[in-house]
């Protein structure tokens, strides 16, 4: 079979822990684990043109480690179907579309191991087919494109040995949360009934759910100060942070044409990096001198790549300084806007050419 | 011809001895910096970094100190403290733009708190902050890498792109008949290293080729006060052949490389790449009990030298064990007693056929061990031994 995966419903999915993907099951909802999501209940979506949307975690069941995302717009993609039938056979081709290790969508393939595998008391599908951090929540296609499981874990001390949660148990859920009014909630690891509150003893079956520690998923993850520092000067910098994560103490986003990504490059230094533009084929004498110039302090320019890249460093000691925080706000947000204006100037005077992360549509908008 | 031995070469280096980083003066800068007072907290940390010299009084006047090439200055100006190295003046032909992208490509970059900045022709790093957020951690990390980093590419904007160099510090030259001694261990080192590389291409060996291109370098640190365009050039193929994350044909190839380069320096360019820098903060790490047990004392990293020697494989076991004996007295600052044993231990071995030297740097690493070493506490890495040595450039 051949597959076009560009037109299917599968999407990248970020959080403040990682990085995930999740399949369309109707133009609003997308399926993806538990485990993409846990913690956060805005999530990052993003689409084939890299803008990004944010998705509201709806439901969880940290059993069968599913969740489902609600969309604040409608996404354009495949919509795939649930198979509800158990007619799975060993040796039955599947493919499994995702976002391995965080790079574009991709297709692995391989065939059913086992299509009732029992580990630790739930029933898995096992697969052959390579499956990588990433690809968590995406869907394993049958040869008509039908979801048969939700990829979710594989045995790290062993090779190719992959699993997924069967599509009836997935469909199972995604029908009871049609049912369902509520606008957040966890189903009981025990009897799967929603809970709307955390509470420490189930009303419906009295499993104590304290010592499942089932209250982690009613609470947001409280931000680490680095994270706090960041997506507070994000906001004043009018950036949505939802939008920005990109996996733990990392982010990425555009300002305007200007990529802009930021990470902890170790325990000292939050690192802020513009990949701007490419080197052209003239004026590199005025370019580099242009460059290095102290004009642009505190912010510096370095070359990777062939890449053009603005720079600032933070130290940690200014994070965890909260007397300063006004001050690099200011900087953060400077940094930002001078990304979105000096791709311009690199292009327009220097001859450089777009980088590969530029978004061509905003190129001209920024304030020259 | 096969090698027999190794042959012990005297160090023309001064002794690396510094006395000793008190880290109680950092944690007192700390404390004075969250009591508001960052002038007093920058004079600590000046005590700290440079043990036994008096503290600057930057209210007062600039302050400079040497290390090695670079002359670094710090000041104030306004509430701002500012640190300022020199690097180079730009050439005025072509190769300012390659110069240029060497410092773009080499020397900015994120992560970093000191950048490389042009005024006019000349590029100076820099590095420049209020006074109100100046945290002693940030002053020490400026002070050790900013100086260490000019000192490391100077060299090479100078010898390589024909930039001027911009106020340099004086590096005293080394009196006429060490340099002559100075370079017949030159072609010494360089003949014995060719000779063990014509071994690891027989041999094939992972460790064997670890431990030769640990010696390569760690033994003419150890032996020659090097400073540079040379040093620049030995450095850049070091970053090659002794990193155990390459491709080991291309850290042979770039090994064979170096040698054929090294040996085809003459007594007049050698002569100009030696003497004797000054440095006010050190460039050596601490030498300390806890880093000689993990190194020399008893563990895998000696276990394994053992199993090697008892296996018939003395040549590995035997330059292992001179490899890093080397590498402790060229990138550490010892207690003068321990520096002293050190050498004496890798004199003992001169000349001597591999099994004997074996033999005799085991007993005397084992008498190092419990003469000076300790496992009391984790050394500055964090790690509590059993690393393997001789690893690091």
């Amino acid at each position: 079979m051949v597959l076009d995966i560009e037109k299917l419903g599968v999407f990248q999915i970020f959080t403040g822990g990682g990085t995930g993907t999740g399949f369309l099951i109707d133009d609003r909802l997308l399926i993806t684990n538990c485990h993409v999501v846990e913690g956060y209940r805005m999530v990052a979506v993003e689409k084939r043109d890299r803008q990004r949307v944010v998705g509201t975690v709806r439901r969880l069941s940290p059993k069968r480690d599913l969740a489902i995302v609600e969309l604040g717009v409608p996404l354009e993609g495949e919509v795939l179907s649930l198979v509800t039938e158990d007619a799975l056979q060993p040796k039955q081709m599947l493919q499994i579309v995702g976002f391995p290790v965080g790079l574009p969508l991709s297709v692995t393939e391989g065939v059913v191991s086992n299509p009732k595998q029992q580990l630790d008391g739930l029933e898995y599908v096992q697969t052959d087919a390579a499956v990588n951090p990433g690809n968590s929540g995406g869907p394993m296609l049958d040869e008509e494109k039908n979801v048969v499981a939700i990829t979710t874990c594989k045995l790290s001390s062993a090779d190719m040995i992959g699993f997924g949660i069967p599509g009836g148990e997935a469909k199972q859920f995604f029908d009871g949360f049609r049912e369902q009014t509520a606008v957040f909630g966890v189903m009981c690891p025990s009897c799967d009934v929603l809970l709307e509150s955390p509470t420490r003893y189930c009303d419906s079956c009295g499993i104590d759910l304290g010592s499942l520690d089932l209250a982690r998923y009613f609470e947001p993850a409280v931000a680490h100060p680095i994270v706090a520092f960041v997506e507070g000067a994000l906001t004043k910098a009018a950036v949505d942070p939802v939008l920005a994560r990109h996996g733990e103490q990392n982010w990425s986003f555009h300002s305007g044409s200007a990529p802009i990504k930021i990470w902890c490059c170790c325990s000292e230094h939050v690192c802020f990096s513009s990949p701007l533009a490419k080197l052209g084929k003239q004026h590199f004498g005025e370019l580099f001198r242009f460059l290095l110039s102290d004009e642009h302090a505190p912010f510096s320019f370095d070359l990777a790549d062939n890449v053009v890249r603005l720079n600032l460093t933070v130290h940690m000691s200014d994070v965890f300084q909260s007397g300063e925080h006004d001050h690099f706000v200011k900087q953060i947000s400077d940094f930002i806007a001078s990304a979105d204006r000096l791709d311009n100037v690199l292009i327009d005077k220097y001859g450089c050419s777009p980088a590969p992360d530029t978004q061509l549509t905003f190129l001209k908008e920024g304030t020259h | 011809m096969t090698i027999r031995a190794i042959t012990f070469l005297p160090s023309l280096r001064r002794s690396t001895r510094r006395p000793p980083l008190n880290f109680a003066l950092f944690e007192a800068a700390v404390a004075l910096y969250e009591e508001n007072r960052p002038l007093d907290a920058l004079g600590k940390v000046f005590e700290h970094l440079m043990p036994g010299l008096p503290s600057p009084d930057l209210k007062k006047a600039p302050f400079t100190f040497t290390q090695g090439s670079s002359n670094v200055t710090v000041l104030l100006d306004g509430d701002e403290f500012v640190v300022t190295v020199p690097l180079c003046k730009l050439p005025s032909g072509p190769t300012a733009v390659a110069a240029m992208r060497h410092v773009l490509t080499k020397i900015s970059g994120s992560g970093q708190l000191h950048q490389p900045r042009l005024h006019g022709d000349e590029i100076k790093l820099e590095f420049r902050d209020s006074l109100s957020r100046l945290h002693p951690a940030k002053v020490v990390e400026v002070l050790r890498r900013m100086p260490n980093e000019a000192d490391q590419h100077d060299d090479w904007l100078i010898g390589q792109f024909k930039a001027e160099p911009l106020n340099r510090a004086e590096i005293a030259p080394l009196r006429a008949e060490d340099v002559q001694i100075a370079f017949s261990m030159w072609e010494q080192h360089w003949n014995e290293v060719e000779e063990l590389l014509n071994e690891s291409r027989r041999k094939r060996s992972i460790f064997f080729l670890n431990e030769l291109t640990a010696f390569a370098t760690n033994r003419i640190t150890c032996v020659l006060p090097l400073y540079g365009f040379l040093v620049a050039r030995l450095e850049e193929a070091v970053s090659t052949f002794n990193n155990a994350q390459e491709d080991p044909n291309k850290r042979e190839t770039t090994l064979a490389k170096c040698i054929k380069d090294m040996k085809a320096v003459e007594v007049d360019e050698l002569s100009m790449n030696l003497g004797y820098a000054e440095y006010a903060l050190s460039p050596y790490q601490e030498g300390t009990p806890q880093v000689l047990k993990a190194q020399i004392g008893p563990g895998r990293y000696m276990d394994m030298v053992e199993e090697l020697f008892k296996s018939g494989k003395s040549i590995d076991s035997a330059l292992a064990l001179v490899g890093t004996y080397y590498y402790l007295a060229a990138r550490f600052s010892w207690e003068a007693a321990v520096e002293a044993d050190f050498l004496a231990g890798l004199a003992s071995v001169s000349g001597k056929p591999w099994r004997e030297t074996t033999t005799a740097l085991l007993e005397h690493a084992k008498m190092m061990s419990e003469k000076y070493g300790s496992d009391d506490e984790k050394d500055e890495d964090g790690n509590n031994g059993d690393d393997e040595p001789g690893e690091e450039s």
